[in-house]
């Protein structure tokens, strides 16, 4: 017959053995989340740069569209100018300057719309820069949290396995009487 | 714009199910493990249950502790070894107290049952049970006791103390209405013995007693009235007992017949139904038995001589009675007088015998002749009742029956001076008697003759009358003297 106080040890051991392999099972899944989190978080940030150099080829497209209308509406202007100027002189017309001033005053509008449209643009980008931003930190939260598994924890699990099995073998839960009880003392 | 497209999202670490099957398989196995190890240790536990109890009843240690000092069991067993050997020690000794208390009980009850304090809160018991238990524990010399043995002993003492005040109650109370109703009984015979001349209080007395007395508040209605009935018949046994020379039947039957009327302040009586009838038996028996007493008594009192005596007097009184002046055709009261003087005689005779068996014969004979002659002296003046003096035929129709005198005389032819013989002497001396009074009969002076006298006094001739024997003895007398005197 085995000592049943024997298998509890033994018992006890696994039981042990159990918490340390679950230690160490815990660990490298901690360890696993960590580089999941880290590639996750890396191309967060490349998503993020993504989005700013988007945002800045959007921004230098529409500027140089806006420069391109104004570009044009100068060399228009100039030939208005050149055409009046032409045709004031040509009338005797004294007062050239007056006339040249009316043409640039109807373009001048234009132009104003074409800086504020660029200046649009440049505020809108900056605007979206905060937005990738917010958007590569969205990103960043998603990012689980790794807890690694406690070596004291392990320690208190097999202690209190220990404690526990400890107060089996004192409550009787493994049996009240001792092997020997069978073995020795026969009353004569 | 849509930001992080470029973005992939987050992974997540997948189980290692390797590591988690050999966790699991690890779980299991302690769990078999442990399984394993609370069967062995019950299995270890049933099989050194049953060492330390056979252990147990086999040795005549009182425990443990005490085989271990005496050197036969070693101390290296363990606690639950011990608690199970113990355990059993506290059994039997607890058995042995239990049987031993309970002997002790009925040997305490019995002293407590001659006793006379009535326990009737159960503090006596108590106090025995507690001081027994006292005693008993401090000489059941335990040494070092376990508190596994009185684990298996205590139970024992709770049980037996239930046991014993259960028993208690059920015998205490018992006892009590016994003891109620046997002092019920003491008092009324005593109350009976000490006035047997006044049953009417003796009764006033008895239905009393239960308002009264706080003692006979145990003993229910219907037990009390068993109780005087059976207090009377104890009485009546003893004071009716056919083989004692002091026995007074007369009394008996007095109480007996008191028993039949007897009422209870309630108005009910103590018998009722088949007991009345049951109750006459017994009165007719103790009837009975009284004369087959009043027969022996007489024979067992005295001795032949007065016997002999008494018998020789009582047949010449009997003779006096039954004599040709007291007995004649027309007049049996002789008979009769003489019946109820042997009654009176025998009763009053009897009585004396009963009371004076010491007296010597001499004694006895004394007293017996002073008692007939009392006797007699009072029978033959007692009244004879209904006389006929009115009719003819009449003896005492003196008047009335000269005719049928005159008749007799002239058919008998007797010389009166001629001596009778003895063949007819009494005939002839009545013939003479009467013949020679029947001369001188027609002018008998009324003052001469008691009963002609009273009769004309009284009630007259031909009206019924009330004299007394010897009136009758008299004027017979008187007539004859009268008679000689004319001769």
């Amino acid at each position: 017959m085995c000592n049943p106080t024997y298998i509890a040890i033994a018992a006890l051991s696994l039981s042990a053995l159990q918490s340390q392999q679950q230690y160490q099972a815990d660990k490298a899944r901690a360890r696993a989340q960590e580089d999941k989190n880290k590639a996750a978080r890396k191309s967060s940030q490349i998503a993020y740069l993504a989005d700013l150099n988007k945002l800045d080829r959007d921004a230098i497209a529409a500027n140089k569209l806006a420069a391109k209308d104004k570009e044009a509406g100068e060399r228009d202007l100039i030939v208005k100018q050149d055409e009046a100027l032409l045709t004031q002189l040509e009338s005797g017309n004294a007062n050239v300057d007056a006339v040249l001033r009316d043409v640039g005053f109807d373009y001048e509008s234009e132009f104003s719309k074409l800086d504020q449209k660029v200046y649009d643009n440049n505020l809108n980008t900056i605007f979206g820069y905060d937005d990738a931003y917010a958007a590569m930190r969205r990103s960043f939260n998603q990012v689980p949290d790794v807890f690694k598994p406690s070596k004291a924890g392990l320690l208190i699990d097999v202690a209190s396995s220990a404690v526990t099995q400890y107060g089996n073998v004192q409550g009787g839960k493994y049996g009240e009487s001792k092997s020997s009880d069978l073995n020795t003392g026969e009353i004569g | 714009m849509a930001f992080q497209k470029g973005f992939f999202g987050q992974g997540y670490a997948g189980e290692d199910t390797g590591s988690k099957g050999l966790i699991k398989a690890l779980g299991s196995l302690s769990k078999g493990l442990e399984t394993v190890a609370i069967a062995e240790g019950e299995k270890l536990d049933k099989e050194v249950k049953a060492k330390a109890e056979q252990a147990a009843r086999i040795d005549n240690f009182k425990s443990y502790q005490d085989a271990v000092d005496k050197g036969e069991i070693d101390n290296t067993k363990s606690d639950f070894y011990i608690a199970q050997y113990d355990n059993i020690k506290g059994k039997t000794a607890g058995i042995e107290y239990n049987t031993k208390k309970r002997l002790a009980f009925e040997s305490w009850w019995a002293d407590q049952s001659n006793r006379d304090e009535d326990d009737v809160d159960g503090s006596a018991f108590m106090a025995w049970s507690e001081d027994y238990d006292k005693t008993y524990l401090k000489d059941l010399g335990v040494k070092d006791s376990s508190s596994y043995f009185y684990k298996g002993f205590d139970p024992y003492i709770s049980m037996s103390s239930q046991q014993l005040s259960s028993k208690y109650a059920s015998a205490n109370a018992t006892r009590l209405k016994e003891k109620g109703k046997l002092n019920l009984q003491f008092v009324i015979e005593d109350a009976l013995m000490k006035n047997p001349n006044n049953l009417e209080e003796v009764q006033t007395y008895i239905n009393n007693l239960d308002i009264t007395q706080n003692q006979f508040r145990f003993v229910g209605k219907t037990e009390f009235n068993q109780v005087v009935v059976q207090s009377y018949k104890n009485v009546i046994a003893e004071i009716a007992n056919s083989t004692d020379l002091n026995s007074d039947y007369d009394l008996a039957l007095a109480l007996a017949e008191q028993i039949k009327d007897f009422k209870r302040p309630n108005g009910s009586r103590l018998l009722a139904g088949k007991d009345i009838e049951k109750w006459n038996e017994y009165i007719e028996k103790l009837s009975k038995e009284k004369t087959n007493y009043d027969r022996n008594i007489t024979k067992f009192t005295q001795d032949a001589a007065v016997s002999e005596f008494i018998e020789d007097k009582l047949s010449a009184v009997e003779s006096i009675f039954t004599n040709a002046d007291f007995n004649d055709p027309d007049l049996k009261e002789g008979k009769n007088k003489f019946a109820d003087l042997k009654v009176e005689y025998n009763l009053r005779w009897n009585q004396y015998l009963r009371n004076n068996k010491n007296h010597d014969p001499a004694t006895k004979i004394s007293y017996g002749r002073a008692l007939l002659e009392d006797l007699e002296y009072k029978y033959k003046y007692a009244d004879v009742t209904e006389i006929d003096t009115a009719t003819r035929d009449s003896r005492f129709n003196v008047r009335g029956r000269l005719s049928a005198i005159e008749d007799v005389l002239g058919a008998l032819i007797i010389d009166p001076d001629a001596q009778p013989t003895d063949e007819d002497s009494q005939v002839k001396e009545r013939s003479l008697d009467t013949r020679v009074s029947i001369a001188d009969i027609r002018n008998i002076d009324p003052a001469i003759g008691s009963l002609l006298r009273q009769t004309n006094r009284g009630q007259g001739i031909g009206n019924e009358y009330t004299v007394t024997l010897q009136e009758i003895l008299d004027l017979m007398n008187e007539y004859n003297a009268w008679v000689r005197s004319n001769k």
